[in-house]
């Protein structure tokens, strides 16, 4: 298991209470939401990645997001690139290990 | 006694903090932090808050997996509660705005003097009142309407600061004697 059952528990309860707060925010907080999740996830599941490459790159996101969050009120065209590249590096990682099940 | 200058560069040179050290907030820095959201401004001095201080590390655990809009981990929290039976015998409704400006005038106190003591502060709105209640063990009555984050700032701050790509000038903010223009910048 990549992440325990805790770790699982605590998303799980950030996912939702912050599908609740949402109910109530400004919209640019959708993402900037979605994103934090996603960076908590890769910062518990990385370590205990068996795959390198996979590794590499969910410690990579893990580290980016943050700062991209930072600044997505200064320079929204450059966070809006970040998460474009970020999709991008994952669908890559998803072809190249279908590729490998193949 | 307090200068202008010390005043308004406190004012100036605070910032939100979101990620902390594991140090310890001193008890007595805390009651400090407290007493100066004792003393905020409130309407009609009617005191219709309670403070929650949280210190224990696993309580910041549980409010912190509830709370999407705390990132790091503060070493200890006050929560402003609104407590609504006491707004109640006092006549207010529940939709009086003035309820929240107090949480607000409390907050602000707080996080100046976090700052003066050379604390981190930050505060959160995003998270589930209802969550926080149950982990909290809050009556009815009680709801978290703030929470403000407190602890030494950590050395990276990984988000860094939210900066506008435009700054918000004193020109932007304030009209004087008589508001000029009928359309909000935003919608124009």
């Amino acid at each position: 298991m990549l992440v325990s059952e805790d770790e699982v528990l605590e998303l799980v309860a950030f996912l939702v209470t912050a599908a609740r707060c949402l109910m109530d925010e400004p919209v640019d907080y959708g993402p900037m939401r979605l994103l934090s999740g996603a960076e908590r996830l890769c910062m518990q599941a990385a370590p205990r990645v068996e795959d390198a490459q996979t590794r590499a790159l969910l410690e990579q996101l893990a580290r980016n997001i943050p700062p991209h969050l930072g600044r997505r009120n200064g320079d929204p065209d450059g966070y809006l690139r970040f998460v474009d590249e970020s999709c991008r590096m994952i669908a890559s990682e998803l072809l190249r290990r279908a590729e490998r099940r193949r | 006694m307090i200068t202008l200058p010390d005043c308004l560069e406190c004012i100036k040179t605070r910032r939100v903090t979101r990620y902390f050290s594991d140090a310890a907030v001193p008890q007595e820095v805390f009651v400090k932090i407290l007493e100066a959201g004792r003393w905020a401004p409130i309407a009609g001095n009617r005191r219709i808050q309670h403070f929650l201080a949280v210190q224990n590390r696993e309580t910041i655990t549980l409010i912190r997996a509830v709370s999407p809009g705390m990132f790091g981990h503060p070493a200890a929290l006050a929560i402003i509660c609104i407590d609504w039976a006491k707004l109640e015998s006092l006549g207010c409704k529940r939709h009086n705005h003035g309820v929240y400006i107090d949480v607000g005038t409390a907050a602000e106190n707080m996080m100046l003097a976090g700052h003066a003591l050379g604390l981190g502060t930050g505060p959160v709105t995003s998270f589930s009142t209802a969550a926080v209640s149950t982990i909290l063990g809050l009556p009815e009555w009680l709801t978290p309407a703030m929470i403000v984050c407190i602890g030494y700032p950590a050395k990276a701050q990984p988000m860094g600061r939210n900066v506008p790509a435009k700054p918000t000038l004193l020109k932007d903010l304030v009209s004087w004697e008589q508001f000029v223009g009928t359309v909000s910048k935003e919608t124009a």
